[in-house]
């Protein structure tokens, strides 16, 4: 049957990195997310490397309702060295589809704990298939206390995938994000865009993105390259 | 009773069910299928194929083979 090979696609795939969809796992599902994220070249540090972990596991508690935890998410920079940041617990909870509804929304809700942080983060999500494509907006608020100081970030997001076949997708995504330091003043608007491209492969996928930095806020990485592993179970 | 597609006997029940599922876990790793890309004969090989990745269970992969037959008919 030549046609198997081309449908042994996995469920709870992304198609984007920084861009949520409105979908979620399938009740009764598991998976596992590892992500790496790599910045680097600060226009006011030139020799800034930072890598990102997070060990993340989900799970699928309704049809429209899915939970993870985000065992660990720790951090190695060439100064700092190793350095746990923080766990936390991950909420979406879905109202409308993507493909029979005009667009598909969905509520992201993040609590995340951890070395002298707290941070609280909230999304609304929207996503719309026509076809091959797939096409997500994200609109983020976030709030976070860390030693002593806190401050608010109001964020957008957006991607474009297109799926070549089941096993393939490419697009791209673009960010922006304005920082509230102590909610007062809002600092500079820092945007990224770049490609990105997702691979499934039975049990497993995979998700880079690569993203340069279309501003030029001085202690903002010039570029970031995020990859997602996800395994389920 | 409706007859989605080969010796398949569904309800009205079983397609909305099937429609359903077919619209959601289809669509959490990939597109969804053009239900024509397919003959009528590789459709449950399909399904039953992808029911462990979707999590479904027989009686929801029955409903998502019935309503893509059912589909699949009218075409």
């Amino acid at each position: 049957m030549s046609i198997l090979p081309a449908a042994s696609s996995l469920g709870g795939a992304r198609h984007f990195t920084y861009v949520y969809e409105a979908t979620t796992s399938a009740p009764g599902s598991v998976e596992s997310e590892n992500w790496i994220t790599w910045q680097t070249h600060r226009p006011n540090d030139r020799d800034f490397n930072q890598v990102d972990f997070r060990h993340e596991l989900e799970f699928g508690i309704t049809q429209r309702f899915q939970a993870a935890v985000y065992i660990a998410d720790w951090s190695y920079e060439s100064e700092a060295k190793f350095r746990y940041q923080a766990s936390a617990l991950e909420l979406i909870y879905n109202f409308t589809n993507p493909v029979i509804d005009p667009v598909g929304l969905s509520i992201y809700q993040e609590i995340k704990a951890g070395d002298h942080t707290f941070e609280s983060e909230s999304k609304v999500i929207a996503q719309k298939n026509l076809g091959r494509w797939i096409i997500a907006y994200n609109a983020t608020l976030e709030a976070k206390w860390e030693s002593g100081d806190q401050e608010g970030e109001l964020g957008q997001a957006a991607g474009v995938s297109y799926e070549v076949n089941p096993h393939w997708s490419v697009g791209g995504e673009i960010l922006h994000e304005v920082a509230f330091p102590e909610w007062a003043d809002a600092g500079q608007s820092v945007v990224w865009l770049g490609p990105n491209v997702s691979v499934r492969v039975g049990n497993w996928w995979a998700t880079m993105s690569a993203l340069s930095q279309a501003t030029q806020v001085d202690d903002e990485p010039d570029f970031q390259l995020r990859t997602i592993f996800g395994y389920a179970f | 009773m409706v007859t989605a597609g080969m010796r398949m006997q569904a309800t009205q029940e079983q397609l909305k069910q099937g429609r359903s599922l077919f619209v959601s876990r289809c669509i959490e790793c990939h597109v969804l299928p053009e239900i024509g890309a397919h003959q009528s004969n590789e459709w449950p090989v399909l399904v039953a194929r992808m029911a462990k990745r979707a999590d479904l269970k027989p009686d929801e992969r029955r409903a998502v083979t019935a309503y893509i037959l059912a589909v699949r008919s009218q075409l």
